[in-house]
């Protein structure tokens, strides 16, 4: 006869392992995690595994001197399975514009540095637009100004505030160190052709060019959009803060 | 199972913190098993400092040869106890060992692109806080300075280990690490949730609008680093985003007391040293690491700035 108390523990133990698992498989661990972190929680599932099965062991063991248990600790116990079954049933989906959790757009957009341009050697930007955001911001900080002009491609949710302009909107992502608890918004500044328009709220794929657009003394860095598609959500939506 | 966008995000960072705390609490728990399994109170007595100042300030510093995080620390600081460290000197350990060891060195040097002063001054503010805890709980009476010796009723490493005969090895370590890890886990569970909500729905716009101001900055970053919450090895990286517009002391300060009083290690520090030891240690960190910041702020005022902090992306 088994311990239910034990039993009761392994259950939780692969519950998480469980949880593991399936964002592995399903590609879902980079909706909450950096993947710059896999081999960690990999190796935590592991030894997860490594402890629920001794606990199932001990359980046939000593299921004899099982101490009692309370009501609270059963609780307590509850707790812990909320994760694990938000882990294996919920379908998460990236943080949007909610998450900015009251923070101004306009105060978060992305602007080249004070003072001089890096100097660059004079070599012939890529031919090809840069491939997201990430690209593009590696690329702002090796040119600077220098940069402008390049053609770029992007992708973000579309954003509006009461103080853009009628051509502006705001490209947002999130990126991330560790977990998307420590995302921190990226906003770009994205100027739309004439009579242009963009899905708010949505994800969308921007085509332009590299741009800088001045206010209140900032150098914004902007792309002068030819086109806006709306798209799905990426299958990793962040970016890395590393 | 689709969520509305808000309880979406409130799910996804609940998750996030729970599945990332998972390697660092294992690491916690298993230098938690390794303490109780290997290490002797003989041994202990023998290397600890008779006087409360030495034992102090290495408790300070243990943290760079037991680099454990903040889900860490608290288990092994707490085993530390339990095997004689004085209460003191483990409480010292488990303020400062979160910033002072040599993981959360690196990442907060590849943060700030390279830039040790930031590493050094980090550092220097943690030990400013941990050290004078220390010795204002070593001066307490020791039914003030007590912390919680073994994990919760069932977890506990006496219970379980009643009901079958004393082993070692590593069947032993893994059946006093699975006792830690369930009293842990519970709180930083806990934790999480309330981080995690609290992150989705307490608008911060308001709290960041003063990101110049001297005070103001120091003001807003300390309760905000207190609510978010995040891993001492992932913090640099959101303070790096906070550099471009807030005050060098008040960027500081996040990473500073974000690793003393958190909301997701509350839980679990309140369990471990009681209501009044937390209000101490939250009143003392709080005073000087905005003493501090202030101080590191009227330095970059005189000195006219510092390089990285110049919005370039």
């Amino acid at each position: 006869m088994l311990a239910p108390f034990r039993v009761a523990r392994a259950a939780i133990l692969f519950g998480f392992v469980a949880v593991i698992v399936k964002l592995f498989l399903t590609g879902e661990m980079v909706k909450y995690m950096s993947p710059s972190l896999d081999p960690l929680t990999a190796l935590a599932g592991v030894v997860l595994a490594l402890m629920g099965t001794l606990e199932l062991l001990g359980s046939a063991e000593h299921h004899h001197a099982e101490p009692e248990h309370g009501l609270d600790e059963s609780l307590a116990w509850l707790l812990l399975v909320v994760p694990i079954a938000l882990g294996l049933f919920f379908a998460p989906r990236a943080l949007g514009g909610g998450a900015l959790g009251g923070e101004r757009l306009d105060g978060l957009l992305l602007s080249f540095g004070a003072g001089p341009a890096p100097l660059v050697e004079a070599q012939p930007p890529p031919s090809w637009p840069l491939g997201d955001v990430d690209e593009l911001l590696a690329y702002v900080s090796q040119t600077g100004e220098a940069g402008i002009g390049q053609r770029v491609r992007v992708r973000g949710i579309a954003m509006r505030s009461g103080a853009f302009r009628d051509d502006e909107l705001a490209l947002l992502r999130f990126s991330i160190a560790h977990c998307v608890a420590d995302a921190r918004p990226v906003v770009l500044l994205v100027v739309m052709g004439t009579g242009g328009s963009a899905p708010l709220d949505r994800w969308v794929e921007i085509e332009g060019v590299l741009d800088r657009r001045e206010r209140d003394g900032d150098r914004l860095i902007s792309v002068v959009a030819d086109s806006i598609v709306p798209i799905e959500e990426p299958d990793n939506p962040y970016l890395s803060a590393l | 199972m689709l969520l509305l966008p808000r309880l979406n995000d409130l799910a996804v960072v609940f998750v996030s913190i729970v599945i990332q705390s998972l390697p660092f609490v294992l690491i916690g728990v298993f230098a938690s098993a390794l303490v109780q399994q290997y290490l002797s109170e003989r041994l202990v007595l023998r290397w600890m400092p008779r006087r409360a100042l030495p034992a102090v300030l290495l408790g300070s510093v243990f943290g760079m040869v037991a680099p454990v995080c903040d889900c860490g620390a608290i288990p092994l600081g707490r085993r530390l106890a339990a095997k004689g460290v004085p209460t003191y000197v483990a409480l010292t350990f488990m303020l400062a060992a979160p910033v002072v060891n040599p993981v959360v060195a690196l990442s907060t040097v590849v943060a700030f692109q390279g830039d040790w002063s930031i590493v050094a001054l980090r550092m220097a503010m943690t030990v400013s806080v941990a050290v004078p805890i220390g010795l204002i709980t070593s001066w307490l009476p020791p039914t003030l300075a007590t912390l919680a010796p073994t994990p919760i009723r069932g977890g506990s490493l006496d219970a379980a280990g009643a009901d079958e005969p004393a082993r070692s090895g590593w069947r032993a370590l893994i059946r006093h690490a699975n006792a830690e890890f369930f009293d842990v886990m519970f709180f930083i569970v806990l934790g999480a949730l309330v981080t995690a909500a609290t992150q989705t729905l307490v608008p911060r716009g308001d709290l960041l609008a003063v990101g110049a101001d001297p005070l103001g900055s120091i003001a807003a970053l300390m309760p905000l680093a207190t609510l978010l919450s995040i891993c001492s090895e992932a913090d640099a990286f959101v303070a790096r985003a906070f550099a471009t517009t807030f005050t060098l002391g008040s960027v500081l300060a996040f990473m500073t007391i974000g690793q003393i009083i958190d909301l997701r290690n509350g839980f679990l520090l309140l369990r471990t040293i009681g209501v009044r030891l937390v209000l101490l240690v939250a009143a003392v960190s709080y005073v000087i690491v905005f003493t501090e910041a202030v101080v590191v702020n009227e330095v970059v005022a005189a000195w006219g700035g510092v390089t990285w902090m110049t919005g370039r992306p």
